[in-house]
């Protein structure tokens, strides 16, 4: 299949369109100039039927043809072309320069003229009138003889080859010229296209010479740039940028990832090596090995939240939505972070409206959800605070919102924590126990759950709120 | 030699300042930005290991705020974070050198010493006269015959080679050689001395070690 090209669709459309105008036109002026022709010659014959008319007369009963007279006389008419017919007895007369050849015998109605082409002797072209009379007669020589009894065919004709001739060279030379215009117009729609098109030409070596660098940047435009390419090239711009941002967030993905398992192994590798500097005692070795242990478990801790994340977000997890007790899963995920909110000295404060909550969704996704959320809410409420549940059924949705007293939290801090490895606190100042990967996970969870996760900070509190379909 | 390290995760950086101890280096250390970067304008250190990441004031801003100040201790910026981008702007800021973790810790003493020799202008040998100190590998030898010194007098001895020419107070050797800042410095340093001088003027040899009355000590090849 070929590629459709706009510069040969252009072309050839307008071409055409052109063409068809040009001859169009072309025909017309032919047509209005050999109409004109004909219009004066006709005339001419209408003048010289209207003249012969009256010289078919009844004259003592008889019909007479004086107009034969006054030819013969006139050597300036010799070589009229004159025949009529007596339709009654089917008698013709003939004008000299006819000798025995006839004219056409056309005729319409009474005294209604009828033209047609015709071959003269010798082949030569010629245009006949041909109309049907009644012979004119005096009212004084009113006999027997009564002209509508006896109607007469006139027919007058005149050579045309000279208005053939003279039509022929204006034919020639408005053929020379429509091919003459048809080339032109073809050579400056060629031109026009190309000069039109050269902006995409432009364009996309503006666009080639644009390396990786400077997707995310918005540079020149070059000055040639028609209007109608300025939503393209916006657009254009509009879709680097937002590949540009996602390539960020996956480079900060990569970086925060690559920064969360590099800073516990720079701890395991400098304890081994510390370990192994020298001999040390037991109580070293164990001491050490302790270290090392939990490291490990914290390590381990992030990289399970890093492929949990990464099955959901790439929806390698199959939903299974079975009836759940929530209240039950509540219970459970609050009573399997015990050791943490006593280490905390944080209690919890659950405002229930409904003693059960049912629910159908998937009794996995909710658990690390909702323990998460949890995990999340005591890590940062200060210790001997208390956090609250509130757990509500509205609307068919069941919602939980979760609030710890927090400090302040910007706007701009609020729309990025749910970004994977997004921290208010930057240091990391406790990188043992988070690695900002909470949030993010519950987000990913409640959007496979078609549910809503919100936060926001109101009087002196961090609120996240939940929000599931029953 | 001492050096401060500004970093806050813990497991790291109990086994980087027991290295660098075993290693014969005086360690001060720092959990947070702004305690590091107290630490680090009011003490004398020769070596600033430093954390970008930290809690409070971070690495690159520590670093910006040292040399505006005229700031000149060796700083050795250490992250996770292993773009070019972070490295450049560490290395622009003033940093003298970035190490990505996890890194080696011999990598990290190796970087050390470097950057103290190119700071104090010094190779890894000090000849002065027969004496020649190797600073690599922590020996000293005299006329060709190797003198054994404790870990203080090697402290005292490597910061008065690294200081060859100079007279060095002794308060600048208490802040140092010596493990605390707190205390009486004068007699502590004046008795090292003592032991210096006596192992390197072992057999007769000409002293090495002048003391300038009421100013401090300096190693110099031509001595009284």
């Amino acid at each position: 299949m070929s590629t459709p090209s706009i510069r040969q669709k252009l072309l050839i459309g307008i071409s055409l369109l052109v063409s068809f105008i040009l001859i169009f036109c072309t025909l017309l002026i032919d047509q209005n100039i050999k109409s004109s022709f004909y219009r004066r010659i006709d005339q001419d014959l209408i003048k010289v039927a209207t003249l012969l008319a009256a010289e078919i007369e009844i004259e003592d009963d008889k019909i007479t043809n004086e107009w034969v007279e006054d030819i013969i006389e006139n050597p300036n008419r010799k070589h009229d072309l004159v025949q009529t017919w007596d339709l009654t007895t089917g008698k013709t007369t003939r004008s000299p320069a006819l000798g025995k050849s006839d004219l056409p015998r056309i005729a319409g109605n009474l005294n209604e003229y009828v033209f047609e082409n015709f071959q003269l002797p010798g082949n030569r072209p010629g245009r006949a009138l041909g109309v049907k009379i009644y012979p004119a007669q005096d009212e004084e020589e009113k006999g027997e003889l009564k002209p509508e009894n006896h109607p007469q065919i006139l027919v007058v004709a005149d050579e045309i080859s000279t208005i053939n001739n003279t039509l022929y060279q204006i034919r020639l030379v408005m053929g020379i010229t429509l091919i003459l215009a048809l080339l032109f117009s073809a050579a400056t729609i060629w031109l026009i296209i190309k000069t039109s098109l050269a902006p995409i030409n432009t364009l996309t070596e503006w666009i080639r010479r644009r390396d990786e660098s400077q997707i995310g940047a918005r540079p020149q435009l070059p000055d040639n740039i028609p209007t109608e390419l300025k939503p393209l090239v916006t657009q254009y711009n509009s879709l680097l940028a937002r590949i540009d941002a996602n390539r960020q967030r996956e480079r900060d993905f990569s970086a925060h990832a690559a920064h969360e398992l590099r800073t516990p192994l720079s701890g395991i590798q400098s304890t081994l090596e510390q370990l192994l500097n020298r001999p040390r005692s037991n109580e070293d070795y164990q001491s050490q090995s302790r270290d090392l242990l939990q490291i490990t478990r914290n390590m381990s801790a992030i990289i399970a939240s890093l492929m949990q994340l990464s099955h959901i977000k790439n929806q390698d997890y199959q939903v299974n939505a079975v009836k759940v007790r929530c209240d039950e899963v509540i219970l459970t995920c609050w009573q399997e972070l015990e050791p943490t909110w006593r280490q905390n000295d944080v209690c919890l404060n659950w405002e229930q409206k409904y003693k059960k909550l049912i629910l159908v969704t998937d009794p996995d996704l909710l658990t690390i959800c909702l323990k998460n959320l949890f995990d999340n809410a005591i890590s940062y409420a200060p210790s001997g605070s208390e956090i609250t549940l509130k757990t509500n059924q509205q609307d068919a949705h069941l919602t939980f919102d979760l609030s710890n007293p927090s400090p302040p939290v910007s706007e701009t801090e609020l729309n990025r924590l749910m970004e994977p490895f997004y921290r208010l606190d930057k240091a990391r100042t406790n990188p043992t126990r988070h690695a900002g990967i909470g949030l993010s996970l519950c987000y990913e969870i409640t959007r496979q759950l078609n549910g809503r996760l919100s936060i926001r900070h109101l009087n002196g509190h961090f609120h996240v709120s939940l929000t599931l379909p029953l | 030699m001492r050096i401060l390290l500004i970093e806050d995760y813990a497991p790291l950086a109990k086994n980087i300042s027991a290295y660098l101890g075993e290693a014969g280096y005086i360690i001060d250390k720092s959990d947070t930005g702004d305690e590091g970067l107290w630490y680090a304008e009011t003490h004398a250190y020769d070596i600033i290991i430093l954390d970008i990441m930290l809690p409070g004031l971070d690495g690159l801003s520590i670093v910006e705020q040292l040399r505006e100040k005229g700031g000149d201790t060796p700083v050795i910026l250490i992250s996770a974070l292993e773009t070019v981008d972070k490295r450049i702007e560490g290395l622009e800021l003033g940093a003298d050198d970035y190490l990505v973790k996890p890194f080696e810790l011999k990598e990290l003493l190796a970087r050390i010493r470097a950057l103290t020799r190119r700071h104090y202008n010094r190779q890894t040998k000090v000849i002065i006269n027969d004496l020649e100190i190797n600073l690599n590998a922590k020996r000293v030898y005299r006329a060709g015959e190797e003198i054994n010194l404790t870990s203080r007098e090697w402290g005292l001895l490597e910061y008065l080679s690294y200081r060859q020419g100079e007279i060095v107070t002794r308060q600048e050797i208490w802040n140092h050689v010596y493990e605390d800042y707190e205390g009486g410095t004068s007699n502590a340093v004046d008795v090292t001395i003592g032991y210096l001088r006596k192992k390197l003027n072992r057999n007769n040899k000409p002293n090495l070690i002048t003391t300038h009355r009421g100013k401090g000590y300096s190693l110099d090849e031509e001595s009284q």
